[in-house]
């Protein structure tokens, strides 16, 4: 199962959240996705959604290039 | 200079906070309707009792001038300036704070949508469309008139208020799993102050005290008013390209250069600190659609921030504390422009899972 990776740079609120949304609506189950975004009220609002609705963080990290990289398993 | 000072430090501690904590008035209003948080409805409330209480409460110890008259306001022209101003905000992904901290932080959609926003805010209070403004406010004029403001009602109302949402504030968050926390790589106050998403929780009650302690403080200096954002960033504009007869917005000092336009340089320079600090700064440039939508976002505050004589600060949180009708009159539309556009613009992109 390849991993899913979809880039919202330059996006903002509340569409990195919505890409992660679809992203795990057609996942399937165990499917990992991995999110870059630079919207900061994204660092609160993704995991917010994941730890609600059950979607395991594998990680969350700092970029150099000012980004950050959330990776979930659905 | 005590004034400038005054408005300025205001603004660094209100930019800080809104960025370090990830506060956003739009969102909170979007997400009630989006993903059914009602809990967000206590967010915002906690802001206004607090700030009221402190208000109202400085007004009986005469350390706050509460007036007996506010200025009578057009049905027409609130609702349709403040059904106007919440669409922007949420085409434009965050209202008129939103812009300034994005340009502190530098996101460039930020700068984008603020000079729409003055442009078009510009247009029709000073230039050719005042007109139109004076047309709107011309029609379905009532009076401003809430009994018992100035009696001691409200500071009993606003104790009790305060007192109960902070008692729910602290049960939610004592009752509801811990929310994630980003892996940090400092410890101790550094941590806090430089890479911690502040909790919602103190964040509304530290903006509701900034709020509530601004009327006294810009009392002092002449400007009997709290936070404001419209007029204040227009002032910069009045101040560079003078105007006579301009159409104004939520009060009467800050078409004029003073503690307001420094209140909103302040709250740009905040998000820059808060951004430098936590080593997050770096300019982000938006794509061609993003931008197109700054564009119409700012356009659509500057119209609504005008006609709606204010916006979701000075009206959603400031006069809202200080029981104006106009600015709950004004609130009502500005919930209302945010969740319609939310279900025009933001919910048919979801695919359901």
């Amino acid at each position: 199962m390849e991993s899913v990776k979809i880039d919202t740079k330059g996006q903002d609120c509340p569409l990195p959240l919505i890409a992660l949304k679809n992203a795990l609506a057609e996942a399937e189950e165990g499917q990992e996705i991995e999110l870059e975004f630079t919207c900061p009220e994204a660092t609160v609002n993704l995991p917010n959604h994941c730890q609600e609705a059950g979607v395991e963080i594998l990680s969350f990290d700092k970029n150099e290039s000012k980004s950050w990289t959330i990776k979930v398993r659905k | 200079m005590a004034t400038l000072a005054s408005g300025l430090l205001f603004g660094v501690l209100f930019g800080f906070v809104v960025k370090r904590s990830r506060f956003c008035m739009t969102g909170l209003v979007r997400d009630i309707y989006l993903e059914k948080r009602l809990y967000n409805i206590a967010l915002i409330a906690a802001i206004v009792a607090v700030e009221g209480l402190i208000y109202h409460g400085l007004g009986h110890l005469h350390l706050v001038r509460i007036p007996f008259y506010l200025p009578p306001f057009s049905l027409v022209s609130i609702a349709l300036g403040s059904l106007l101003f919440g669409i922007g905000a949420v085409v434009s992904s965050g209202c008129l704070t939103s812009t300034l901290v994005k340009c502190g932080d530098g996101r460039v959609a930020g700068l984008i949508s603020l000079v729409a926003f003055v442009l078009t805010g510009y247009f029709v209070s000073a230039g050719p469309g005042k007109d139109v403004s004076k047309y709107l406010r011309s029609f379905f004029i009532v009076e401003d008139m809430l009994p018992g403001r100035r009696s001691i009602i409200p500071v009993i109302v606003f104790a009790v208020l305060a007192v109960v949402i902070v008692a729910v504030l602290y049960r939610h968050r004592k009752t509801h799993p811990k929310p994630f926390e980003i892996p940090g790589r400092y410890t101790g106050m550094r941590h806090v102050l430089c890479e911690k998403n502040w909790p919602m929780e103190p964040t509304v009650v530290i903006i509701g005290i900034l709020m509530g302690l601004a009327f006294p403080v810009s009392g002092h200096f002449g400007r009997h008013f709290g936070f404001a954002i419209v007029s204040p960033i227009l002032s910069w504009a009045y101040t560079a390209f003078p105007a006579r007869g301009i159409v104004g917005s939520c009060n009467p000092y800050d078409t004029m250069f003073g503690w307001g336009s420094m209140l909103v340089v302040g709250i740009v320079v905040g998000s820059l600190v808060a951004t430098v600090v936590a080593r997050e700064f770096s300019i982000v440039l938006p794509d061609a659609s993003t931008a197109v939508k700054m564009v119409i976002g700012g356009v659509l505050m500057g119209l609504g921030g005008v006609w709606g004589h204010g916006c979701l600060i000075a009206n959603g949180l400031v006069g809202t504390a200080q029981l104006s009708l106009k600015s709950w009159y004004a609130l009502v539309f500005l919930v209302l422009g945010i969740w319609m556009a939310t279900r025009l613009l933001l919910k048919p992109a979801l695919k359901k899972g």
